[in-house]
Parts: structure tokens; sequence; C-alpha cells
């Protein structure tokens, strides 16, 4: 049985339990069953984005209703989940799987957080729209890129920056 | 309880309510979705914490930021007012409920408001109700 197999067999939604509404619930989990089904084919893909699609459900059944962060907060948006799912299919192996979270407009929200001076946030947008920011140290960073079926560069080079490599002269500009 | 407020508040306490998306039990910290403001106002609801011990916010948040779906908090960041003016925001004191202000000034700009929420988030500490600690 391929993880796929096995994820799909789980009993990912309580029917939101005590959160909001069944119907909500049930509905997204519908569409995280068919994002999953599109996205997770090859094998080694996953298993290792299986952790994070486990605390994605979690985090969807959480969200899935509006005012779910006590301030009029925005439902979980399934396009900015599909977004999101497909970026982390997509996420090198190099770099370990963020943690994941809703913001207030309903985007999902990955984060790498090393410490409090060293962590990445990307905020996955319904029409693709990335927003992301960093604090490296003393630096920072913040904008805007669009997902286009890839990670796009500046991504990358904000996530290098967290996890050097030991080899290259990227680390070497990476040192603190 | 006194809830009058000072012209000059010294600390602030924003109320949490996702353990998802405000704060990590686990680590004990402040995530930066527990400052990303208001989509529609672009405010940040929050609650000056002068002279107050953690259990008497805890109470006061029990009281005044109870919600229909989400109950009563979790906890909340507290925050110093000085980080504030660092980013360009500041805090208008509305006491509606008691002690309550709103934080203003964030960008339209996502990004922008992620960075901010960064920084706020780091520099506050986790004040979790004995039960979630």
């Amino acid at each position: 049985m391929t993880a796929c197999a096995g994820f799909m067999d789980l009993d990912l939604f309580d029917g939101g339990g005590s959160r909001g509404a069944a119907p909500e619930a049930r509905e997204l989990e519908r569409k995280f069953t068919e994002l999953v089904t599109e996205q997770m084919k090859p094998v080694s893909i996953q298993r290792r984005v299986f952790g994070a699609l486990m605390a994605l459900k979690d985090v969807a059944v959480e969200c899935a209703t509006p005012g779910w962060d006590g301030y009029e907060s925005d439902p979980l948006n399934s396009n900015s989940l599909r977004n999101a799912l497909a970026l982390l299919v997509q996420l090198p192996s190099e770099f370990p799987l963020p943690e994941v979270a809703v913001d207030p407009d309903g985007e999902v929200s990955l984060e790498w957080y090393r410490s409090a001076r060293e962590l990445f946030a990307v905020s996955v947008g319904s029409s693709g729209k990335l927003s992301y920011a960093g604090v490296f140290g003393r630096g920072k960073v913040h904008g805007t890129e669009f997902w286009c079926g890839e990670i796009p560069y500046a991504l990358i080079v904000s996530l290098e920056r967290l996890y050097p490599k030991k080899q290259g002269l990227r680390g070497l500009f990476n040192k603190r | 309880m006194d809830s009058s407020t000072s012209a000059n508040p010294v600390t602030l306490a924003r109320f949490l309510y996702s353990t998802s998306s405000h704060f990590s039990p686990t680590s004990g910290r402040v995530k930066h979705g527990a400052f990303m403001p208001n989509r529609k106002d672009l405010s940040l609801s929050v609650f000056v914490l002068d002279g107050m011990t953690d259990t008497e916010m805890h109470s006061h948040g029990d009281r005044w930021a109870q919600r229909s779906m989400e109950g009563v908090p979790k906890g909340f960041a507290s925050l110093p007012c000085v980080e504030l003016s660092d980013h360009q925001l500041r805090m208008e004191v509305d006491n509606t409920p008691p002690l309550h202000a709103n934080v203003v000034g964030f960008s339209a700009e996502k990004s922008e408001q992620m960075s901010v929420a960064q920084a706020l988030a780091g520099a506050a500490s986790l004040r979790l109700k004995r039960s979630l600690a």
C-alpha cells in the first residue's frame, strides 16, 4: 500500500466535530481528498509530504468556518489549499517541511522557523500570489511572487539563507 | 478592577484563540498570525495590560473577549507598546469594551503586514492559561 492509498483510507475529518457546521467541513474534506489524489503520485513525494498534509488537514478543520481566529477571519480558501499542496510537492528535499497555518484572509501560511531571528514564511493566495517575509539575523526580506508551477527563485534564495548548504559559494555568503 | 486606561499605555495584550495560527504551545512562542491585521479595516484588536496580572487579564478576556464559536481566549500575547512605533503603528484606545484599543497603521500590502507581524511576534511573550501551559 502506498502512502497515498493509506492517506486516502484514513478518516481525515471528523465532520468538523465541535468546530463549525458539518457541511462546510465535509466539502473541504472532499476537496482536500481530490487535491491529494491529484498531487501525490510518486511514492517518494507521498512519504515526504505526508506529514505536512496531516498537519494541513488539522488546520483545515479548525479554519473551515468564518471567524475561526476569533477576529472576523475568512474560512480556509480551497484554491489556496490547492496551490499550497502543489508548492509542498515541489519543495526541494534539502529543505525541511514547514509548519502550516491559515491567515485571517483564508490563505494557507507556510512557515519555516529556526529561532526568533531566523524564520521565513510564505502565504499562498487563491490566485497563485505568494506573499513572503523573513528574518535572517539582523536582515529582513519581504515581497511578492507568483506560483507558476515551480517554486520562485526568490523563495529558494530565502530558504537557502535559512538552511545554508555546507558546501558551495552560497554557504559562504550565508555564514552568520 | 480599574477599567480606565492611561494616556500612554506601556503594554498591550492580544488575545489568542487558534493553536495553529496564533501560537505554538510546544515551543512557547507567539506566531506572526497572531499579529496579522483584520483584512477589512487593517486594524488589530488589543487590550491594555498595564497594572494587571496575567490572571487578571485572562479573566478580563473571559469576560470581554469571548467568541460565540471559539469560546474564551486560550491566552494572550504580551507586547511592549514601544514596539508599535518602530513599525509606524499606533494604538487608539476606545475602551469599548473596557481596556480595548485598536492598533492601526498597517500597510495594505500583505508581505509588509507579514514582516511587521513577524517582528511583533518576535517581541511578544506568550501567556497561556495554566490549563494549557
